[in-house]
């Protein structure tokens, strides 16, 4: 039985609720979202911001509202991609991710960078035909119809490496010894040309914390930061920080990537967390990831993984994250390495 | 010259011996430090392992203060990649240098990141540098330091920098502070 402790310890990395840990080192607790330790990079001369300080500022290429697409639409065409990311950050943080479009008005909702709003459900507007004179009874109002969920793009791992298609941060997580490193690279998903994530893990059964082999994983946020206002004159002087966004993903059904293994048969688990286990630090497992594949498990060619919500008891009304997990029981042995490729990965 | 062999098998690469002003990958090199820890780097013909010069470092890490009260953080950068032109690093095993305290004792880690961290502003660290010398730790005589690169799980085929950091976790107390020269930084 895993110790509790250990869950929220690892979400804590995760969800960069950790007090700022030094680094991403090799042998502790490495990749925390709120290291704020150092790396050069030229650009930010002698201090460079830690990662918390950057993830939150949108990146020009990456509007901060999310990019939507109709529901039917699984080709996620490279044109929509090339309009979306070439969009001026100019606006102020857009509203909520939230923002799933109210049933039967999806034009309403407030998503404003919606590529292709999915056209309006007949709704209760229509009125019902008029009876016949001669009816004895009344034709019940048609039902609410409730509009299908858009499908909402959180990366295509197109753009920025620390960023999401939401603006938020996405890195990995990991805990010595096991380890995991992300990086990019070139694919093609039924003949489309596409940049892909790579995700590299070496899940260990043994050390670190509780003799467990720690942990390892990879993240991408789905809540928007708290942003500072500025004080009022001749109030406070201190910048009060606004309360984090969560993202409503009630109006979705699933979880959506296309996933291919190096060797085929790697394995990991999707991991949701809502606000509850946002704050504590963890989040709630799918199964193996296998049972949401067509082939019933990770082979080396691309195949779509759908995991449906419920397969996560938690508040879709305030989504906070999502992971790709390398847990011990994904493994026979505990332990496993690999590399896998993921792309699209999508609220639908 | 460099061919598609496996790791280990290039013949060595020598990122910078400290003689001229940057490094051979001309990349930038320099000191990071957010207060209040600091940092100092200098070229030194005082102590040097061949050639005529070395990288002298001076470092001051803080236990309490700046950010998250973590006492900030400090060290020192030199990057490998080229503009946006990533160094591949797959054809080696280990990334070696020489060292030396000026009392003794001193700790670091050996930082490395690729196009990812890069952005992130962060790197993967090793563990504290006395694991890969000779004599478990940094002492007055000069010692050669190989860090293997399997232990940072990064991608070597885009290596955008390499550190040498004074963490916290390197000292007993969360801080630190000392002077340490490095002298002929490779990959082999």
């Amino acid at each position: 039985m895993k110790p509790f402790t250990m869950r929220f310890l690892m979400i804590t990395f995760a969800l960069g609720l950790a007090a700022p840990c030094a680094t991403a080192s090799a042998e502790d607790a490495v990749a925390a979202p709120a290291a704020p330790a150092p790396v050069a990079v030229p650009a930010r001369e002698q201090a460079p911001l830690p990662a918390s300080a950057i993830a939150p500022v949108p990146s020009p290429a990456h509007p901060a509202a999310p990019i939507v697409v109709a529901s039917t639409s699984t080709s996620d065409t490279a044109s929509s991609r090339a309009s979306t990311s070439a969009a001026p950050a100019t606006a102020a943080p857009a509203p909520a991710v939230a923002a799933a479009p109210a049933p039967v008005t999806p034009a309403a909702a407030p998503v404003s960078a919606a590529v292709a709003a999915p056209a309006p459900v007949a709704p209760a507007a229509t009125p019902p035909p008029a009876p016949a004179p001669v009816a004895t009874t009344v034709a019940p109002p048609p039902a609410p119809v409730k509009a299908a969920a858009p499908k909402l793009v959180v990366d295509d791992f197109e753009g920025s490496e620390v960023q999401n298609r939401l603006g938020s941060r996405t890195n990995v997580f990991q805990k010595a010894p096991s380890k995991a490193m992300i990086s990019r690279r070139d694919d093609t998903i039924e003949g489309r040309r596409t940049r892909v994530l790579l995700l590299r893990y070496d899940k260990r059964a043994e050390g670190g914390p509780y003799g467990m082999g720690g942990w390892c994983g990879y993240y991408t946020l789905l809540k928007k930061p708290g942003h500072l206002v500025a004080p009022i004159a001749g109030a406070d002087n201190r910048p009060e920080q606004t309360e984090e966004e969560y993202l409503d993903g009630s109006a979705h059904k699933a979880i959506t990537f296309w996933v291919r293994g190096e060797q085929g048969g790697e394995s990991f688990m999707v991991g949701l967390a809502d606000r509850h286990w946002d704050k504590i630090g963890d989040s709630v497992k799918s199964e193996v990831i296998g049972k949401y594949l067509p082939a019933g498990k990770v082979t080396t060619t691309w195949q779509k993984a759908v995991v449906p919500l419920d397969a996560f008891f938690v508040d879709y009304a305030k989504l906070g994250s999502i992971a790709i997990s390398f847990e011990t029981d994904a493994f026979p042995e505990g332990k496993g390495t690999g590399t896998i490729y993921l792309d699209d990965l999508a609220l639908e | 010259m460099l061919g598609p062999v496996s790791a280990g098998w290039a013949a060595p690469f020598l990122v910078d011996d400290f003689e001229g002003a940057s490094n051979t990958r001309n990349g930038r090199s320099n000191v990071y430090a957010q207060e209040p820890s600091r940092a100092l780097q200098m070229r030194t013909t005082e102590q040097h392992h061949g050639g005529a010069s070395a990288l002298l470092l001076k470092y001051d890490k803080k236990g309490t203060g700046g950010p998250y009260d973590s006492g900030g953080w400090c060290g020192y950068y030199t990057q490998v990649k080229s503009g946006q032109q990533y160094f591949d690093a797959s054809p080696y095993a280990t990334m070696t240098f020489w060292v030396k305290g000026a009392k003794g004792d001193e700790s670091f880690m050996v930082g490395l990141a690729d196009r990812h961290w890069d952005e992130a502003g962060d790197s993967v660290k090793s563990e504290p540098i006395g694991k890969y010398l000779p004599a478990g730790r940094v002492t007055t005589e000069w010692q050669q330091a190989r860090v293997p690169l399997a232990v940072v799980m990064v991608d070597l085929k885009e290596l955008a920098s390499v550190a040498i950091c004074f963490e916290k976790d390197c000292f007993p107390n969360g801080e630190g502070k000392g002077t340490v020269y490095v002298d002929d930084l490779a990959f082999e």
